[in-house]
């Protein structure tokens, strides 16, 4: 029964992709046309801040070059095999399912476009989820704030493995010994721990009760997500 | 059935009904689609049942208890939640309102927009209990009262345009004996 139940809903979500694209388009041409002009006042602030970031950016990407050609030249030294690039599909997302109760994404690719479940999605600061439903032009993605959501995670600084449990509105560090205490503002990452994402995948920072993750994604503000290869 | 004596007839009263049905369409979207528009993206609120507290009032034809059930499963496929769950809300605040629709036809608009406010709050606790039941731990109902309450403000913004496409609809096939009382108090 689970299983019919969902491929009801793949069925559903295959139907609905397009007819929400079509239907959405003009409001969402309408929304978008109020928001540009509301926008068009923060625009100098805005390019001030773009200034600056950029920048900073610059001299990251620099850094970046350089730690690029050190690393090749030290694995070529060492002889150690390249790991294959990850690739990854850019996806638009149709539906959003943004209750306390229950977080999940529908996104306008699926197995046509060489989507599995399973595959880690991103946006573009950190990990967000990851595709549980598969259907020939759309996908579901369970998000990692879903009371669902596990997620293997290692504690960069420490290097100590732990799960992070989705609890609606926030994400919680479970399966870590008690008496471990984690820095404030620790960078938590996937483990790749079960084979279930790439490891070193960024998820968020440690709050400052130590056992919260505050995410690197900004969910608010997600309209585009990235679907990494296996 | 409607008779209709001309063909244009039967093309207008299509026309006018599928105007309201169409409104109900776009709020359904609109409720479950993404927005391309920072912070908006992020708002649950709570448009279709607006649609089902208007029409249930109004026009309770336009949407009967089987509708507003199917509406809630189609909800409930596409937003991947707990099947049956909007089903089973959206056709309680149907059947509740529809028990209380000869007073709240016969009130002002400010009841009408406390008497949502009931409702929404009513079934934003039973999709809250029924969730924190079916996962078996604590949910934070924070950001969703939050929604909750921006709902219940644009609450008469969407009116306005429910509104708008009832003003459209043709007017309700009486019963007879209305019909008779109505020819003989002319």
């Amino acid at each position: 029964m689970p299983n019919q139940i969902t491929g009801i809903r793949i069925k559903t979500g295959d139907i609905a992709a397009p007819m929400i694209e079509t239907f959405m388009a003009p409001i969402n041409n309408v929304l978008l046309l109020f928001h540009d002009v509301n926008a068009i006042k923060d625009l100098r602030e805005e390019n001030e801040r773009l200034i600056a970031e950029n920048a900073q950016l610059k001299d990251w990407y620099q850094a970046a070059m350089r730690l690029q050609a050190e690393n090749a030249q030290l694995k070529t030294l060492l002889n150690v095999k390249a790991e294959p690039q990850q690739t990854s599909i850019t996806a638009r997302i149709l539906s959003d399912q943004n209750s306390a109760f229950a977080r999940s994404l529908l996104i306008a690719v699926g197995a046509h476009d060489g989507v599995q479940k399973g595959q880690a999605v991103m946006a573009s600061q950190g990990l967000i989820g990851r595709i549980i439903e598969v259907g020939e032009n759309s996908a579901r993605v369970l998000l990692i704030k879903d009371i669902n959501s596990r997620v293997p995670v290692m504690i960069e600084n420490n290097g100590r493995h732990a799960i992070a449990a989705g609890q609606g509105e926030t994400i919680h560090i479970t399966r870590l010994p008690k008496e471990i205490t984690i820095p404030n503002n620790a960078r938590i990452v996937t483990s790749g721990k079960g084979s279930m994402f790439p490891a070193g995948l960024p998820v968020g920072r440690v709050s400052s009760d130590g056992r919260t993750i505050t995410p690197y994604a900004d969910f608010d503000r997600l309209t585009h997500v990235r679907i990494l290869s296996r | 059935m409607i008779p209709f004596s001309t063909l244009s007839e039967k093309a207008d009263f299509i026309a006018r009904v599928s105007l309201a049905y169409g409104v109900l369409l776009m709020l359904f979207f609109m409720n479950i689609a993404v927005v391309p528009i920072p912070m908006v993206a992020s708002l649950d609120l709570p448009l279709v049942l607006m649609a089902i507290y208007y029409w249930a009032i109004h026009r309770p034809t336009l949407m009967p208890p089987a509708l507003v059930f199917l509406i809630g499963v189609l909800f409930d496929l596409l937003s991947a939640g707990l099947l049956g769950l909007n089903a089973l809300i959206f056709t309680l605040a149907n059947m509740l309102i529809a028990n209380q629709r000869s007073f709240l036809l016969a009130q002002p608009f400010i009841v009408q927009w406390v008497g949502f406010a009931l409702i929404s709050a009513g079934a934003l606790i039973l999709n809250w209990f029924i969730s924190a039941l079916a996962s078996w731990s604590w949910i934070s109902p924070f950001s969703q009262i939050q929604d909750y309450g921006l709902g219940i403000l644009i609450f008469p913004l969407i009116t306005f345009f429910l509104h708008m496409s009832h003003r459209v609809l043709p007017a309700p096939k009486m019963p007879l004996t209305a019909q008779r009382k109505t020819r003989k108090s002319y």
